[in-house]
């Protein structure tokens, strides 16, 4: 009920017209087939009292016009309700993208927070969107609401009763008023096998989903793996698509299985519901006729009540199919939800100290969720103002780590991160970040234009782009890479522009944390990807990047620690090894190894 | 590019989904026409009671007449219903299950067997995914299809056989019923053809925002947008782009109102009409009451089928837009030859010869690879050098025949490689990309390519890349998943384990040609130092190309071609391009600067 309310607020937020058009295209809907079971009795009625043509005539005008009145109304709210669904499914992403924002880092890389928006796209695709449950299940349950309002009026003529002498025990049963309550036995157990269906095809749902998204799990992997770019190379080229075919077939026998035990499931469900409707129906006529029969109603009545009871009964079992279906929805829908009430970023925070920024470890221990091993254990080491520390290490001894940590994505599991002796976690996250340039390993670059990627905002300033990307040596003034100067885009993904080479790409990295003009620089393997020329330019830039600056340099390449004032190794999450460059040749330990294993090849 | 194709129709895209019906489910064409028949005749018998009521409680009494027309009719509708009920059921989920089974696999077979080209140009990538759009849903592309011919089918038959049955009646019944329906099925034409006119400019807001709405969800891109703070600019983009869309999805709906207000009116017209010219019969002594009550009940029924031909017709329409592009899509052929010279008459040991080639990317105005020729002897180690964007990587491309050349001859063991089966001759490769992607299989499988792996071959592939320690110590050992997208126990490995396990790979691969680019990028000086050692064993008796940056591989082989803008610059040993003195010695020299002791 919780969600099911939930689910209302959201549409209301997201559309503001969409409930009380969805109520009006309920009304019409419903009403459209009553006129015409009501009319068709009376005409039929007018016809054996034979009435005057004229009124004939008219009436069936009226009947016309009124039908063409609601058709053109329900046709109306059919268009606004189009137009309000596809507006709902956008907005919709907006408020995810934004809130996706606004998360804690660690919120966002959790399988909990990926799986609940997976689950919830996959149960769109599969079984209706949001709009859907709003329009489709719900509008629907509403129909047979209002059915059930205009029924109760039309039935009214079966409580009639006349006056007459007959006195077989069947006539004074069929005269008596409330023998009509009869029928309304029937349609109860009617609706109470209905619901028993539905409560049956509900859970057949459910079942059916869950077997699907467990069985899916490769198979839905297997789909992306197959549909984007990035693994097309080595399908090819290692012969993979035998393999994955025959992956995705097993994958189907499974498949296979399970639609059509369900689909069993759902057909005897079906006739069940149906028998239940025949039954009505078998009762209804044989009733209603044995009034007729003796003139308790007109004829044309048995057309309008059986009419009016058939619609009615078929619009309720297709309302309560509807409203298991909300339920059905729902139980993916809520992930949604669930999902923009996370709890976001905590930004409040003491303001930034005054002085010179001096970040330090103390004790710091670190362990990513859902694993055995610490990726830090127990490191203690200060960042000195001014100078530049270069951190080395063997793989997976916790290099990237320090950045994370440094850059507040993750929280130490033990000890803590201190700026001039305040534990960072304490501080506004926005002036925080304000401190920290940071060149991440996989650094991102936006399709935006090259001037927004480096100034951060939306105009930026032009002279500063240039003096940023004049100082990495990115030839700003070529108009065959940049043929719309600074207001070029990057990639073509919002509009055409222009794709760089990765050794561009770091420069337009670089110069971006230049722009920012920060007190402490963070780099994580700026040039893996460069040839040695520029990887050369990428050192220049960075020594003027870094000049008069704080800067913190993660590499393999041993020959970057040479610019380095300190150098901290680290291996397993330790810190085995602190001191300049010539000291730790002198320790002869892992430093002096992982350098001379490099460097004997150019000596 | 300008394409002049022929736009594939509505019945072309049916045929089409058809035949893959029929080939994959041959029960799939038996379940629509049976359901439209036995919909149909389950309506048919209460058609009649109104008919029974008026002649048997009205015009002369007889409940017992009654009772009997009544018992037979309604067991009639029991029993059509209940088989109508199997196949109404069964007909959607069939189509669901063909979209899910014939036209995926369609899509899959096609995405990893098409042009490589695809995946490296926006235009085409872009194509591919609006073909693949198709079969995303319930409701889009295919299964729309399948949906709307279904219930265009229950319509027409409906239609064929209410007006039949009301035939004996008045012709002029007939006339009004046959042209209102044709009118209204001919403005759900018309409203779908200016429909399809009109789609196209939702397209471009449409793919910003999903865009944006990839990007912010990945949480790479998530510290960037951290750091530099960048989360206004997407709000503001989204914005935009939604208040862009939301202005041309209304426009584009506003025809969509057509059909349906056409269906009114001209439902009006039919339903007025009729009644009046049935009440006149009436009237006029023509046909009796009960007559009457059986023709409005058929009339009633008529403008249901009505409906569902409407509904039929424009899902066929809008499902045949999306349909149309996957089709050309699936037929699309590729440009790489199928049959080819047999591998067998090839040597052991290959060489490589580039004779000539010019290559330009497709969409790209200069070429990325120029004249370039050289010659690699069988057996011999080449490194391959140069900047950034000279144009390694593409030569690579190039040998692995994703790419044909634009000009100019590749010859392998002195054949054409484009006279090749392309399946066939990649079996000689042995390649380890730049880019790491490893399927989330588990470890011997991913190895091995293959689901069936040889156990012996896999651990000395292992042991040979260095990583069978690693791989022991893992509880599942062999067996564990890569990362945790498909199995929870899934591992993941750091770069340098991944890295050494695009090594064993390789090695299982066994493939005579040995390409390497960039193989160390990831891994720390002792992790490399280890591979360059068992570089000389591994690439024993085969035919090798390295390519890194850092200039250490350079010792290891044979000799080295230095690549500038597209073509050979120079060529030659270690040594003798170091007395040479230009680019490939100022290269080393540079990165040499950095580990010299006197700095």
């Amino acid at each position: 009920m919780k969600d099911f309310l939930r689910s209302l607020k959201y549409a209301h937020q997201l559309h503001k017209g969409i409930i009380p058009l969805t109520i009006i295209n309920a009304i019409g809907y419903s009403l459209l087939p009553y006129v015409f079971i009501y009319f068709s009795g009376h005409i039929i009625d007018m016809l054996i009292a034979n009435n005057s043509d004229q009124s004939i005539i008219m009436t069936i005008l009226v009947m016309a016009i009124i039908g063409l009145a609601i058709g053109v109304s329900n046709a109306i709210t059919d268009y606004f309700i189009a137009n309000a669904n596809e507006d709902i499914h956008f907005r919709l992403q907006t408020r995810i993208s934004d809130k996706t924002l606004k998360l804690p880092y660690s919120s966002l890389e959790s399988q909990t927070t990926i799986l609940m928006l997976r689950k919830a796209e996959e149960g769109s695709n599969g079984s209706g969107d949001f709009a859907s449950l709003i329009s489709y299940s719900i509008g629907g349950t509403l129909r047979s609401l209002f059915s059930l309002v205009y029924a109760i009026i039309l039935f009214s003529n079966c409580f009639s009763s006349i006056s007459s002498s007959n006195t077989e025990p069947i006539f004074l049963f069929l005269n008596n008023p409330f023998s009509f309550l009869i029928i309304f036995a029937v349609m109860a157990i009617g609706f109470v096998i209905t619901f028993f269906v539905a409560k049956g095809t509900a859970k057949v749902s459910y079942e059916f989903y869950e077997t699907n998204v467990k069985t899916n799990r490769q198979g839905a992997y297997l789909v992306r793996f197959i549909t984007e770019g990035t693994f097309a190379k080595d399908i090819r080229v290692y012969g993979m698509a035998k393999m994955l075919m025959d992956s995705l077939s097993t994958e189907d026998e499974k498949l296979c299985k399970i639609y059509w035990h369900f689909v069993r499931k759902y057909i005897y469900y079906a006739v069940l519901s149906f028998l239940g409707s025949a039954l009505l129906l078998f009762s209804s006529y044989f009733f209603v006729g044995g009034k007729a029969y003796f003139d308790i109603i007109s004829v044309g009545s048995i057309i309008t009540i059986v009419g009016a009871i058939t619609y009615f009964s078929t619009s309720i079992t297709n309302g309560i199919e509807r409203f298991v279906d909300i339920q059905t929805q729902l139980k993916y829908l809520k992930c949604y939800f669930d999902f923009l009430e996370l709890p976001e970023m905590n930004c409040d925070g003491c303001e930034l100290p005054k002085e010179e920024p001096v970040i330090a470890f103390e004790h710091v221990s670190f362990q990513y969720p859902n694993t055995d091993s610490l990726a830090l254990d127990d490191v203690s080491f200060t960042i000195t103002p001014h100078k530049k520390l270069a951190v080395v290490g063997p793989n997976g001894a916790g290099k990237s780590t320090l950045i994370k940590l440094i850059s507040r994505l993750y929280v130490p599991t033990e000890g803590k991160i201190t700026l001039n002796g305040i534990d960072i976690q304490t501080i506004n996250e926005d002036e925080y970040q304000g401190l920290l340039g940071i060149l991440f390993q996989d650094f991102n670059l936006f399709a935006f234009t090259l001037k927004q990627n480096i100034s951060c905002t939306f105009i930026g300033d032009n002279k500063k782009v240039e003096d940023s990307l004049q100082l990495v040596g990115f030839p700003y003034q070529n108009k065959r890479k940049l043929p719309q100067g600074l207001d070029t885009y990057i990639g073509s993904n919002i509009e055409e522009g222009t794709d760089f080479s990765g050794g561009e790409r770091q420069k337009i990295a670089i110069a971006r944390a230049l722009y920012k003009n920060c007190p402490l620089i963070l780099l994580d393997e700026p040039t893996s990807a460069l040839d040695p020329k520029s990887e050369q330019e990428v050192y220049r830039s960075i020594a003027k990047l870094t000049n008069q600056k704080t800067a913190l340099y993660i590499s393999h390449r041993m020959s970057s620690t040479k610019f380095c004032d300190y150098i901290i190794v680290l291996d397993k999450g330790h810190i085995v090894q602190q001191g300049n460059h010539k000291s730790l040749i002198k320790q002869d330990g892992l430093y002096a190894l992982l350098f001379n294993e490099q460097a004997k090849y150019y000596r | 590019m300008i394409k002049a194709k022929k736009k594939r129709g509505v019945f072309s895209c049916l045929k089409f989904i058809y035949h893959q019906a029929w080939k994959c489910d041959k029960s799939y064409i038996f379940v629509v026409i049976f359901n439209a028949i036995f919909n149909v005749a389950a309506s048919l018998p209460l058609l009649f009671i109104p008919y029974i009521a008026i002649r048997f409680l009205q015009d002369s009494k007889n409940y017992l007449y009654y009772s009997l027309w009544l018992v037979g009719l309604l067991t009639a509708f029991i029993i059509l219903s209940i088989i109508s009920i199997y196949f109404s059921t069964k007909a959607p989920w069939s189509g669901t299950f063909l979209r899910l089974r014939r036209f995926f696999h369609l899509m899959y077979e096609k995405s990893l067997t098409c042009d490589y080209e695809v995946y490296e140009s926006n235009e085409l990538k872009q194509e591919k995914e609006k073909a693949e759009s198709a079969l995303y849903g319930n409701w889009r592309g295919v299964e729309l299809m399948f949906k709307g011919s279904i219930a265009s089918l229950v319509g027409i038959l409906g239609l064929i056989v209410y007006l039949a049955t009301s035939g004996f009646g008045s012709y002029l019944i007939l006339i009004i019923l046959v042209v209102a329906t044709a009118l209204s099925i001919g403005a759900s034409f018309f409203s779908s053809l200016l429909y399809q006119k009109r789609v196209g400019k939702i397209a471009k807001p449409q793919s910003v925002m999903e865009y944006l709405y990839n990007t912010t969800k990945n949480s790479s891109a998530g510290k960037d947008i951290r750091n530099y703070s960048l989360a206004n600019i997407f709000h503001v983009l989204f914005v935009k782009n939604v208040s862009l869309f939301e202005k041309y999805n209304h426009f584009q709906n506003h025809v969509l109102i057509l059909p349906n207000l056409s269906n009114c009116v001209f439902g009006f017209l039919r339903d007025f009409l009729g009644y009046f010219v049935l009440v006149e019969a009436v009237i006029s002594g023509q046909i009796d009451i009960a007559s009457f009550a059986l023709y409005i009940s058929i009339l009633n029924g008529l403008s249901t089928y009505c409906s569902s031909i409407n509904n039929g017709i424009s899902q066929l329409l809008n499902g045949s837009k999306e349909t149309a592009l996957f089709i050309d899509y699936i037929e699309k052929p590729s440009s790489f030859s199928q049959t080819g010279y047999d591998l067998k008459e090839l040597p052991n040991v290959l060489s490589i010869d580039f004779e000539d080639v010019s290559f330009t990317y497709p969409g790209m105005d200069k070429p990325t690879l120029e004249h370039l020729t050289f010659h690699i002897k069988p057996g011999e180690k080449i490194a391959l050098v140069g900047e950034n964007g000279a144009g390694k990587s593409t030569i690579i491309k190039l040998l692995s025949l994703l790419y044909k050349p634009t000009s100019g001859k590749i010859l392998v063991g002195g054949v054409d490689i484009t006279s090749f089966n392309s399946e066939e001759y990649r079996t000689l490769l042995s390649v380890i990309n730049q880019e790491v992607n490893l399927l989330a299989y588990p470890l011997d499988q991913v190895i091995s390519c293959s689901l069936y792996p040889d156990e012996q071959k896999l651990q000395k592939c292992l042991k040979e890349a260095g990583i069978s320690e690693k791989i022991a110590s893992l509880p599942q050992k062999e067996h564990s998943f890569i990362s945790q997208n498909i199995s929870d126990k899934g591992i993941d490995f750091s770069g340098g384990e991944t890295q050494k396990i695009l090594m064993a790979r390789a090695l299982y691969r066994d493939g005579k040609l040995l390409l390497l680019d960039e193989p160390t990028s990831a891994l720390d000086p002792i992790a490399e130092g280890q591979i360059y050692e068992q570089y000389q064993s591994i690439a024993q008796n085969k035919t090798s190309i390295f390519i890194s940056h850092r200039l250490a591989s350079t010792r290891f082989c044979d000799r080295i071609i230095y690549l500038k803008n597209g073509h050979v610059q120079e060529e030659g040993t270690h040594e003798s391009l170091l007395t040479l003195g230009k680019e490939y010695a100022n290269m080393f020299a540079i990165q040499a600067s950095y580990y010299q002791e006197d700095n």
